[in-house]
C-alpha cells in the first residue's frame, strides 16, 4: 500500500514538473458525496437494500491531449454506507437492519471527452479500490446487537460512467460532475455467504463531485470556447 | 432508481447546450433520412428522447405441465402476453461522440392458469449506459461502434416451484427469485442511403457477462438487418417504412440459456417532421419461453417516437 502511494506520487509529481514543456496538464482535488448501494442476490427473508450517503475524496491529475480528449487519474479515499432492512410480513415496520460501512483507497483512471465549447464534458473508466476497512453491524429486534465479521474480497474494480461542466475561475476552475459506479467482481464468496446478509453481491454506487483545478503551464485546452 | 436516472438524465441534458448543430438533427445518410426501428440500430451520434410501449401475445402456445405426483398433462393451452416499455436518451458530445442511457421494463405474463403455472410472471429491468462512436462518415455511408455496460434484473415467479417447495418442506420456499444480470456489450451500426427513397442498414452486438443462471458467464450476440424506404422527398407523402429481421441472443431479449429469438419487424412512421419521428411497429417473433421446446409465435405492436434535439 505504501509503495503504491509512494509510487503515485512519484507519478504526479514528474508530471507536474514536464507539464510546462507539454502544457495542458491540470491539478486539483475533488469532495462529494456518495451513495452506496448492494445489487446481487438478495438476503433470505423479506428485506431491501437501502442506500446511505457516503463521502469520497480524491486528488486529480489530468492530462489533456487536444481540446478533446484528456486522460484522468484520481486517487482517493472514500467511506461508503449502506442499509439491509428486514420488513414485517405486511411490509409496515423494521424488525431488524444491518449496516455497513466500507472505507477504501481507490483509484480512478477515466477517459474524458470535452465538448466543442470546452465546458462540458463525459468521463468513462475504470476503478480500482482497495478495501481498507469493512464492517458490519446487525440489529436484531430492539435489544440484541451483533457485530460479524465479513470477508470481502481487499481488491475490488468497478466501470464508471459520469457527466459533467466547469466553471472557470481565472486559471483555475471549478467541476461539479455526476457518476455512475457498477461493480464488476463479486464482494463475497457466494458459498460462504449463500444464508447470511451478504450474498453474492456487487456495489453499485453513484457519486457527486464539486472540484477544484488547476492548469499548470500553457492551458489553452482548458479554456472556453466560442462553439464552432 | 427514478430519482437517479433523472438526475442522470438533467445531467446529459445540460451537456446539450452549444452541442448540437441543426444540420445533424435527424439520421440522414446521403439524401435518405432513415426510421429507426427497435433492435435495428443505426449509426448515428445526434441527441435524441426516445419512447416506446408495446403489447403481444403468443398465439397457440401449447404447454406441459408436470403435476407434483411426476405425472404429466400435456396439451395445455394458454398464451404468454409481452408488455414493454422504453426510455432513452442519447446526448452528442462531439460529432464523433454520443452518450447514451437506456432504461427498459418488459414483462411476460400467462394469461391463463396454465400458462401461469407453466411460465409464471416474468419481469426484466434494464438499466444501459453507452458511449456511441462514429467510425465512418461519407457522402452515402455510416459506420459506427458502441460500448456499453448493462445492467439487468429479472424476476422471476415460479408458482408451482413455490408450491412444490412448500410440499417437500423446503427451508427457504421462494415464490419469486431475482437475478441481476451485468453484462458489458459493443457493436457495430451501418447505414447505407442508397437514395432519397431506399436506404439499408445493418447492425450487430456483441456481449459478454453474467446470465440468468447463477455463476454461469458467457457470450451473447445479435444481428439485424433491414431495408428503409421513406416516401417524403421524392413523392411529399410524409410515410417512411422500415422492415428488419433480427436474431439475437442478448438478456434483454431472450431469458433461457444458449437460444436464439427471431424477430421480423415492419414500421410505418411519419417522416415529414425534421425533429421527430412516430411510428407504430409490428413486430412477429419466435421467442424462447421457459419450459418450451421450440420458440413459439408471437406477435406484438409498439408505439415509438423520437425527438431530435
Amino acid at each position: 500500500m505504501y509503495r503504491i502511494a509512494t509510487r503515485l506520487i512519484l507519478f504526479i509529481l514528474l508530471a507536474a514538473t514536464f507539464a510546462p514543456s507539454h502544457s495542458q496538464l491540470a491539478l486539483g482535488v475533488n469532495a462529494g458525496i456518495n451513495r452506496m448501494k448492494f445489487t446481487g442476490d438478495p438476503p433470505k427473508g423479506f428485506g431491501i437494500f437501502v442506500p446511505q450517503a457516503g463521502f469520497s475524496t480524491s486528488l486529480q491529475l489530468d492530462y489533456r491531449f487536444n481540446d478533446a480528449f484528456s486522460i484522468s487519474i484520481q486517487p482517493g479515499i472514500g467511506i461508503l454506507r449502506s442499509k439491509y432492512v428486514v420488513l414485517n410480513d405486511s411490509g409496515t415496520s423494521v424488525i431488524d437492519s444491518s449496516y455497513f460501512t466500507m472505507k477504501s483507497f481507490s483509484l480512478p483512471i477515466h477517459a474524458v471527452v470535452w465538448s466543442e465549447n470546452g465546458r462540458f464534458y463525459v468521463t468513462a473508466g475504470f476503478e480500482f479500490t482497495y478495501t481498507l476497512d469493512f464492517k458490519g453491524k446487525i440489529a436484531l429486534g430492539p435489544a440484541i446487537q451483533s457485530s460479524p465479521e465479513y470477508q470481502v474480497t481487499d481488491y475490488n474494480i468497478y466501470a464508471q460512467f459520469g457527466a459533467g461542466f466547469i466553471v472557470p475561475l481565472g486559471r483555475p476552475y471549478l467541476s461539479f460532475e455526476f457518476r455512475y459506479s457498477q461493480g464488476l467482481n463479486d464482494l463475497t464468496e457466494p458459498i460462504i455467504h449463500q444464508d447470511s446478509f451478504l450474498p453474492r453481491t456487487k456495489m453499485t454506487n453513484t457519486f457527486f463531485l464539486i472540484g477544484i483545478h488547476v492548469p499548470i503551464g500553457d492551458y489553452d485546452n482548458y479554456k472556453l470556447r466560442k462553439h464552432r | 432508481m427514478k430519482r437517479k436516472l433523472l438526475h442522470i438524465a438533467a445531467l446529459f441534458l445540460c451537456i446539450g447546450v452549444n452541442a448540437q448543430s441543426d444540420s445533424i438533427k435527424r439520421p440522414v445518410v446521403g439524401d435518405h433520412t432513415f426510421t429507426p426501428v427497435t433492435q435495428s440500430n443505426l449509426p448515428f451520434t445526434n441527441t435524441y428522447f426516445y419512447m416506446l410501449t408495446g403489447i403481444g401475445q403468443t398465439t397457440d402456445l401449447v404447454h406441459q405441465l408436470e403435476l407434483l405426483d411426476g405425472s404429466k398433462l400435456i396439451g395445455l393451452q394458454g398464451e404468454v402476453s409481452f408488455i414493454d416499455v422504453k426510455f432513452a436518451y442519447q446526448q452528442r458530445v462531439r460529432d464523433w461522440l454520443a452518450v447514451y442511457i437506456v432504461f427498459d421494463l418488459s414483462a411476460r405474463l400467462g394469461t391463463e392458469l396454465q400458462s401461469m403455472l407453466t411460465q409464471g410472471a416474468n419481469t426484466l429491468t434494464a438499466f444501459e449506459l453507452g458511449w456511441h462512436f462514429k467510425l465512418l462518415d461519407r457522402d452515402k455511408v455510416a459506420l459506427s461502434t458502441v460500448a456499453e455496460i448493462q445492467n439487468l434484473e429479472g424476476s422471476f415467479i415460479n408458482i408451482l416451484g413455490f408450491v412444490k417447495d412448500v410440499i417437500n418442506d423446503h427451508p427457504y420456499p421462494s415464490l419469486s427469485q431475482k437475478i441481476p444480470v451485468l453484462v458489458f456489450a459493443t457493436g457495430l451500426r451501418f447505414a447505407w442511403g442508397m437514395s432519397d427513397l431506399v436506404g439499408f442498414k445493418a447492425s450487430s452486438d456483441f456481449a459478454y457477462g453474467e446470465s440468468y443462471i447463477r455463476g454461469e458467464n458467457g457470450f451473447t450476440m445479435s444481428a439485424s438487418a433491414g431495408i428503409d424506404l421513406n416516401f417524403y422527398r421524392k413523392y411529399s407523402l410524409p410515410l417512411g417504412f422500415a422492415f428488419s429481421a433480427t436474431i439475437t441472443s442478448l438478456s434483454d431479449v431472450v431469458y433461457t440459456q444458449d437460444s436464439y429469438a427471431k424477430l421480423l419487424r415492419a414500421k410505418i412512421a411519419y417522416t415529414k417532421s425534421p425533429d421527430f419521428n412516430l411510428g407504430i411497429e409490428v413486430s412477429y417473433m419466435k421467442i424462447p419461453l421457459f419450459n418450451q421446446d421450440k420458440p413459439p409465435t408471437a406477435f406484438s405492436i409498439a408505439l415509438t417516437s423520437r425527438f431530435y434535439f
